[in-house]
């Protein structure tokens, strides 16, 4: 192989297409730059945070309800407690998306909500997950219980060990997964696109 | 020299960096801005005893690098508008890749491990091993050992 002469090819080959890409300006950089800034700044009172919280808390309704009423009992109109959490959520994220990006529509919105459908799902799966460990749990303690005390509040302080190691396994999936970096380089793409257009 | 003169007389080094990093033409874009806006960041941290050079190309590279780690990352489900198997545009002149050879050589190049990858486009760039080494941090000596294997790769590659 003459290497001598695939060098001289090699830095010949971008050269031709270099019309292609657009040289960001420093204005443009700047712009990204405050959109990073405010992004990161964004994140700390993420409503993500606030509505993972809502939601949690308001899926873990369901708890006390399978306690009382148990399995049997339990309907699909119960679902209400998961699907109003996350309705309610969404639309608290959609004002607030209004609100901080005024100027895009919310078909970007929603385009950015339907690739946490995977998330929201996670979720669901580890809250139900730490249920459905915990629940045999209780209820072998609870038939080897020899005294007649009811174990309903116990089973609330059994789940907490569960609900930790959901919440270590969620953060560990955001982290590994990158999940904020994707919304970053969603809005990240379309900042150049507005800036470029 | 201004960021935009800078950027401008290497654009064609940061667009074979692209390709090698990046498989569809919109993530090489995508590379090719965020390469762009590291490069803008870190112009205040530039030393003048280095080469602007060396130093605009470890930001580059460092970017392709960490770009292709989290791309790996990147769950098959995140990415549904794209498509699902990576298709390599290059679109190199006819001109200058009459043999195919040049096309050839990107392929191969993403093929091989990204420290070789590393080291064989610094070396097709014509860089000295002083500068491999220092954006490496390789030795000297192990940079021309490493090389030589690499080029011996490729070769045994072309005869297959």
């Amino acid at each position: 192989m003459d290497w001598k002469e695939l060098q001289t090819q090699w830095q010949q080959s971008g050269e031709g297409e270099t019309h292609d890409l657009p040289i960001p300006t420093e204005k443009k950089l700047e712009s990204i730059e405050n959109g990073l800034k405010y992004f990161y700044q964004e994140q700390g009172k993420n409503p993500n945070t606030y509505y993972a919280i809502v939601q949690f808390g308001l899926s873990a309704l369901m708890i006390p309800l399978l306690i009382k009423k148990g399995f049997s009992e339990i309907h699909l109109g119960h679902l209400v407690f998961i699907i109003l959490p996350l309705a309610i959520g969404n639309l608290i994220k959609a004002i607030q998306f209004k609100e901080t990006n005024k100027e895009e529509s919310l078909l970007v919105y929603l385009k950015s909500s339907l690739k946490e459908v995977r998330w929201i799902i996670f979720q669901q799966v580890f809250l139900f997950g730490s249920m459905a460990v915990a629940l045999p749990i209780y209820l072998i303690a609870q038939s080897n219980s020899s005294s007649s005390e009811t174990w309903d509040g116990k089973y609330l302080l059994l789940l907490i060990p569960f609900m930790l190691i959901f919440a270590v396994l969620i953060w560990w999936y955001r982290n590994h997964h990158n999940y904020n970096v994707y919304r970053l380089n969603g809005l990240l793409s379309g900042l150049i696109e507005e800036l470029e257009s | 020299m201004t960021f935009e003169e800078l950027l401008s007389s290497n654009k064609g080094r940061i667009i074979r960096l692209c390709r090698i990093y990046a498989y569809s033409r919109e993530d090489q874009e995508d590379l090719f801005q965020e390469i762009a806006y590291q490069i803008w960041r870190s112009m205040e941290n530039f030393r003048a005893e280095a080469k602007m050079e060396t130093f605009l190309y470890r930001i580059a590279l460092n970017t392709s690098l960490l770009y292709k780690s989290k791309q790996k990352k990147k769950p098959p489900s995140a990415d549904l508008d794209k498509v699902s198997e990576p298709k390599f545009e290059i679109g190199i002149e006819e001109k200058i890749d009459k043999d195919g050879r040049l096309s050839w050589l990107y392929h191969a190049i993403k093929d091989l491990k990204p420290i070789e990858q590393t080291l064989i486009l610094l070396y097709l760039e014509e860089m000295s091993y002083e500068e491999i080494s220092e954006i490496t941090g390789l030795k000297v000596n192990h940079v021309g050992v490493k090389l030589n294997r690499i080029k011996k790769k490729l070769s045994n590659k072309v005869r297959k």
